[in-house]
């Protein structure tokens, strides 16, 4: 039945793709081009952004561009009339600046000379650059080449970087003297422009020594130019820069790259030579270059061959090479390595066997399972190995392996996520060992989809004690995405064919998925012989998110057998109330504290009353200190209220005297209010609704608000909260708030100063990606001293009278 | 339900936290695994953490892009200790962050701080001598001097962009791995010369996309990559648009903690004009706003979804509202459609022109992906509890991308963002911009990376650097 609706489910798409082509919005304000008037170059002459006519002739150029992208005329005409003004004496610095970094928009120059005569002017020489640097147009080289001998310093080294970038040849002859230049920055510019034109020829001039300060500079151009090489030549010079033993490691390995990539037939001989080199940096290279850049089964097998002979340290980085090279080849040489006597190799094959292993390798890494130093580096692989058939495989072997072994193989084929291997999990769930069986559910937990629910369901009733929360898990997240109502139907059915034992599990899926074909037969189970179905019946109810089993639950509350379930039953009844449309839970509160035949029944009713009313139960109580029949226990009740509550006063209440409890990481739930804002509770996964904080406050105290601040994790809020309250940490009250949460921190402030001793804060949406975390919880308790002054002098007054 | 919730906390998907975890890294507790199996990459590699440290031994990251290499310096006879010594060139908004995550890593000590505002310098010191308890760390107005330092294996760079590619290569040069914050580059010429020095040098980079590192957006992209929405037609990248600044153009005098012609670099040389701070994004000499901003956050998880990241489009076309703003010259709406070589159709667009606003969206024939921080939808709604097993294609799974970087480092392997991937996203960036600024359809060959039959266009690609600063 659950099935039928998956047919249906993508049907939306289509629809959406229409909405999503339809809903394309309007491209950009389209910009009108207007022609720039002569007052307008007048202007750009005398460009300033600093004033108004600046700014607004600016933004005129910047609109004629964009919107004459396509009109080549036009933008030659407008750079004419530009180049002009360039060209003009009273043109100011600012004025130019503007012209040139238009000519660089339009990227093209028409006119060279003009902005060529800027480049031997200091303060606008990169601004000529800036607009001529990137124009293929070999009058530009001839410009810039022109202006080396009339500059200096720092106009001429630019003008070298320039021409190295444009990768001017014909600039070579011009740049190799200046290497020797005495102006080091010059010099150092002329070897990098060098190393960038990457011809032989410029190899050939690095090749020679520099002066000792740019040897740096040198051997980085040189290690650039090889970059550029092709052929015979790059193996050549790449070969000359190897063979210099006393060359930079980095610059050799530079060469060898060049050489292994380059050298026709010959890349395994260099890797083999580069994988024996004594440089680290050398060996570094090789293994790297094998591992990304040169294909081919000549060098997967110069791998395997330097692998037999690396040391240690090596064998890693080769089998890693091997593992990015997905070198599947490779697989029998690296599961030889499972056995070496160094601890970081064998971990390394292990992790290498991700991506060259498979199916067959399974019996061997499982052998490995067993040894300390390996057991996690191979239970990551076996998890992640990504060959078809592998969890298979694991499936099969898990058959014949020790309980212990057998129950870790299974929660490794959960961990791998295929739906692919449900049969053979499913036969786990009746495995002898208890282990197994847990790990079973878990892995069918882990793998849960919609359309394995109704399998999930056929398979609970096989789930014996121990593993029967673990299985209801798996249901639950099987559930998650099939629609209520066949989801419905199948929880009915299955909760009809369930025996007694079965039945509080079901009760415990069906307060997750709390639909109303569901009410019934829960609320039938309140009448169950079987406490534990009861319980668990009661407990489903009340938590239901409507009001429909407000009446039975009420009813049966004050007759069931304990008092942990009356109590249960009467909280959830009043948490009901409160849905419930005109029902006053004062009233049926009262009704009910009268009507309760002792005072077992009365304390459980006032437990209700308080938490329910807060600070007004005491009103209330007192309405009852007449009452023929249930005034002393009124009078009692009030006493014993206040005693309890005794420090009212609005106070923050002492976080020492906390525990703490919640959905996750429980253990560290004490860090959420530990004084320190750099530490915090998180749920340690991504918010979801149903995540819960609970706190023992160490005594019972009325509530005015709950702060929660998370300034150092801001965007870690609750996105959404519902907050209870609970006398006893069991049967919990409320929600008596509820709202979004906001970013940095979520104050929670309660009307009605509620009494309790317990609070639990529930997340109640989802925020993909994103923890929930508290760094520090303050919470306030007390109430208005004026009441306070009251309550303390009545109950003074009943303790006297008593 | 009390019970389900209570024992169900060990099920969920730890990566799937990445992205809160950035905010918090040095003081989250770490999840106690209880010796139970790892169930993503993720624990593996914090198993191999661990498990180096312990042991000094080293470990392979079983994730496609992985390569171990035994670290260096760490194994060499001249380490002085097992930490990663760190220094951070940029410390004003990203870089402090950034610095506040590597100060909570305990493998890691910095020991330099740099920028060229002294007041920011002082500021990183005092919070860095404050969490070691000492006042070693040292300060630098010029990177030069920092990297000239023999004590460092990796720096953290969060300058403006246009000092990116400047200061990276000369730390690359160095010997200096890099975490370098997006957009990767100013414009694509020196993006190419980056991920070049990188290769060359043989240095670890990871780039500040740290959604990656976040576990929505790698499982939208597996899902994606896995068929799940069937063949992809197209996808909707949103990002911020708007930008503009608090600059006070009428300020004319640098503030005296700052060396103005230090901080232009490589930049066209420009009068102070009362911006520097954070507004200095939406300067195209500067910064490239908010698309290129953000292009490396949705953009590249696009890429990514798509297995694209080491290519990229072929087209681009689209317009921009370029209006000027005092000194502020940058988009701030704009709308481009790119191409790729089998069809399938980008846009990149501020959220305010597409159906689902922000975020990255993919669009198939059997449904779509949608992701965004904090935002995670799908049609069909069954999609969004898909697994996806063992042997179907898992990305990279990186708890952290701090941890990540300095995991990498470590062991010599790729990062989650290395180098050629994070220029191939910006790249997008760059080219929407070109196609924007010059009005006409780019057409591109990510294969040679040219622009094709438009060499007016192509002048756009690059820069030239103010002198004495160049590519190399």
């Amino acid at each position: 039945m659950i099935t039928q609706w998956m047919k249906h489910w993508p049907g939306p798409v289509a629809a959406l793709l229409a909405a999503a082509t339809v809903s394309q919005a309007q491209p950009a304000k389209p910009t009108p081009a207007s022609p720039l008037a002569d007052t307008d170059l007048q202007a750009i002459g005398v460009y300033s952004i600093a004033t108004k006519e600046g700014l607004e002739v600016r933004e005129k150029l910047e609109t004629f561009l964009a919107a004459s992208g396509q009109d080549r005329a036009a933008l030659g005409d407008l750079q004419k009339k530009l180049l002009v003004v360039l060209a003009a004496p009273d043109t100011t610095t600012t004025g130019r600046d503007l012209i040139l970094r238009a000519v660089h928009r339009m990227g093209f120059c028409d006119d060279v000379p003009p902005v060529a005569a800027l480049l031997t002017d200091a303060k606008l020489s990169h601004m000529a650059r800036y607009a001529l640097e990137a124009v293929p147009d070999p009058r530009v080289d001839d410009a810039l080449i022109a202006a080396l001998p009339k500059t200096d310093g720092n106009t001429k080294a630019g003008i070298v970087t320039s021409l190295g970038l444009r990768r001017s040849e014909k600039a070579m002859t011009a740049i190799v003297p200046l290497t020797d230049s005495a102006d080091a920055t010059v010099a150092g510019a002329a070897l990098t422009a060098l190393g960038r034109i990457g011809t032989t020829s410029c190899a050939e001039a690095l090749l020679k020594s520099a002066a000792p300060a740019l040897e740096f500079k040198r051997q980085a151009a040189l290690a650039l130019c090889l970059n550029s090489l092709q052929g015979r030549d790059a193996v050549r010079v790449a070969t000359t820069v190897f063979d210099d033993t006393k060359a930079p490691a980095y610059l050799r390995a530079a060469a060898l790259r060049i050489l292994i990539l380059n050298d026709s037939g010959k890349a395994p001989a260099w890797f083999a030579k580069g994988m024996s080199d004594g440089a680290l940096k050398v060996r570094e290279a090789a293994a790297r270059v094998a591992a990304t850049e040169a294909p081919g089964a000549d060098m997967a097998e110069a791998i395997v061959s330097a692998l037999a002979k690396a040391g240690p340290e090596d064998q890693v980085r080769l089998l890693g090479a091997l593992a990015q090279r997905r070198e599947r080849s490779a697989a029998p040489a690296v599961v030889a390595l499972l056995k070496s006597p160094d601890v970081s190799v064998r971990q390394a094959a292990a992790e290498a066997l991700v991506e060259v292993g498979g199916p067959d390798h399974v019996a061997a890494l499982v052998e490995l399972l067993a040894v300390n130093e390996t057991r996690d580096a191979v239970a990551s692989t076996l998890a992640n190995i990504r060959a078809p058939g592998t969890s298979r495989k694991l499936a099969s072997v898990a058959a014949s392996s020790p309980a212990p072994q057998r129950a870790r193989l299974i929660s490794i084929v959960g961990a791998r996520g295929g739906a692919d291997v449900l049969p053979e999990l499913s036969k786990y769930v009746t495995d002898p060992d208890a282990g197994v069986r847990r790990e079973a559910w878990r892995a069918l937990r882990d793998m849960a989809r919609p359309e394995l629910a109704e399998a999930y369901l056929a398979l609970l009733p096989k789930a014996t004690e121990t593993e029967r929360d673990t299985a209801g898990q798996a249901v639950v997240a099987a559930l998650k995405q099939v629609p209520a109502e066949p989801r419905a139907v199948a929880l009915v059915a299955a909760w009809k064919g369930a025996d007694a034992a079965l039945r509080p599990t079901l009760a415990t899926i069906m307060s997750a998925y709390p639909e109303p074909a569901c009410a019934a037969p829960l609320i039938s189970a309140l009448d169950d012989p079987n406490p534990a179905v009861q319980e668990a019946a009661v407990r489903a109810l009340a938590e239901w998110p409507d009001a429909s089993p407000m009446e039975p639950l009420m009813a049966k509350a004050l007759s069931l057998p304990t008092e942990k379930l009356r109590t249960m039953a009467l909280r959830g009844g009043v948490r009901l109330m409160g849905q419930a449309p005109g029902v006053d839970p004062k009233e049926r509160l009262v009704a009910l504290f009268r009507q309760t035949p002792d005072e077992a029944g009365r304390k459980t009713v006032s437990n209700a009353l308080v938490e329910r009313l807060g600070v007004d139960a005491f009103d209330t109580l007192e309405t009852l200190f007449g009452d023929a029949q249930v005034g002393a226990s009124a009078r009692t009740t009030y006493v014993a209220l206040y005693d309890k509550t005794k420090d009212m006063s609005v106070s923050e209440l002492d976080p020492d005297e906390w525990k703490a409890k919640a959905s996750h990481a429980s253990g560290e739930a004490r860090l959420a209010f530990d004084s320190k804002k750099q530490t915090r509770w998180a749920t340690g996964t991504e918010q979801q609704p149903g995540q819960w904080f609970a706190v023992d406050l160490g005594r019972t105290a009325a509530l005015t608000s709950v702060e929660l601040e998370y300034e150092a994790s801001p965007s870690d809020g609750p996105t959404g909260y519902k907050v209870f309250t609970s006398m006893d940490g069991q049967t919990w009250a409320g929600p008596i708030a509820q709202g979004p949460g906001k970013d940095r921190r979520t104050l929670i402030a309660f009307a009605n100063s509620p009494i309790a001793r317990w609070i639990k804060i529930e997340q109640t949406g989802a925020k993909p990606g994103l923890f929930w975390s508290i760094h520090e919880m303050r919470i306030r308790s007390g109430m208005d001293p004026a009441r306070l002054a009251a309550v303390a002098k009545k109950a003074q007054e009943l303790k006297a009278a008593k | 339900m009390q019970n389900f919730h209570t024992n169900m906390s060990h099920i969920t998907n730890q990566s799937d936290v990445a992205a809160s975890r950035q905010s918090a890294a040095s003081s989250a507790p770490e999840s106690n695994n209880g010796g139970a199996l790892p169930r993503r990459r993720y624990e593996v590699s914090q198993m191999n953490r661990r498990m180096f440290l312990q042991r000094g031994g080293v470990s392979l990251l079983t994730a496609s892009a992985a390569i171990s290499i035994v670290p260096s310096r760490l194994l060499g006879a001249d380490a002085p200790s097992r930490k990663i010594a760190m220094g951070m060139i940029g410390v004003g908004g990203m870089g402090s962050g950034n610095m506040g995550g590597f100060l909570g890593i305990k493998d890691v000590v910095i020991r330099a701080v740099c920028d060229p505002n002294t007041k920011k310098t002082e500021s990183a010191k005092g919070a860095v001598d404050r969490h070691y308890g000492n006042h070693d760390c040292a300060t630098y107005a010029d990177f030069r001097e920092l990297i000239a330092r023999d004590d460092l294996d990796a720096v953290m760079i969060a300058t403006p962009d246009h000092w990116h590619a400047t200061v990276a290569i000369a730390c690359a040069r160095a010997g200096l791995d890099i975490y370098g914050e997006k957009p990767f580059s100013h414009d694509l010429r020196e993006g190419r010369a980056m991920v070049n020095a990188m290769k060359q040098h043989g240095r670890v980079w990871q780039t500040g996309s740290w959604q990656r590192s976040g576990g929505s957006f790698r499982r939208a992209c597996e899902l994606v990559r896995n068929g799940r929405i069937g063949k992809v037609q197209r996808v909707e990248v949103g990002l911020p648009g708007g930008g503009g600044g608090r600059g006070d153009i009428s300020v004319r005098t640098p503030p005296p903690e700052l060396d103005w012609d230090l901080w232009l670099g490589p930049a066209p040389y420009r009068e102070f004009q009362g911006v520097y701070d954070w507004d200095w994004r939406w300067v195209l000499d500067w910064g490239g706003g908010q698309m290129m901003d953000w292009i490396g956050h949705h953009g590249d998880i696009a890429q990514w979804g798509l297995g694209t990241d080491l290519t990229g489009p072929v087209e681009f076309e689209g317009k921009g509202d370029f209006r000027l703003r005092g000194i502020f010259d940058s988009a701030t709406s704009y709308k481009t459609t790119c191409r790729y070589a089998n069809g399938v159709e980008l846009i990149v667009a501020d959220g305010g022109q597409l159906p689902k606003g922000g975020g990255a969206r993919w669009i198939g024939d059997k449904g779509w992906v949608w992701v965004d921080r904090g935002g995670f939808d799908a049609e069909p709604k069954s999609l969004l509890a898909e697994r996806i097993g063992a042997e179907e294609e898992r990305l990279y799974n990186s708890p952290n991308h701090h941890i990540d970087f300095i995991e990498c480092v470590k062991n010599r392997r790729t990062t989650i963002t290395p180098a050629e991937v994070a220029h191939r996203s910006a790249s997008v960036g760059h080219l929407c911009q070109i196609a924007m600024l010059t009005g006409r359809k780019i057409r591109w060959n990510p294969d040679t990376e040219e622009i094709v039959g438009d060499p007016a266009a192509a002048a756009l690609l690059g820069r030239a650097p103010r002198a004495p600063w160049s590519l190399t």
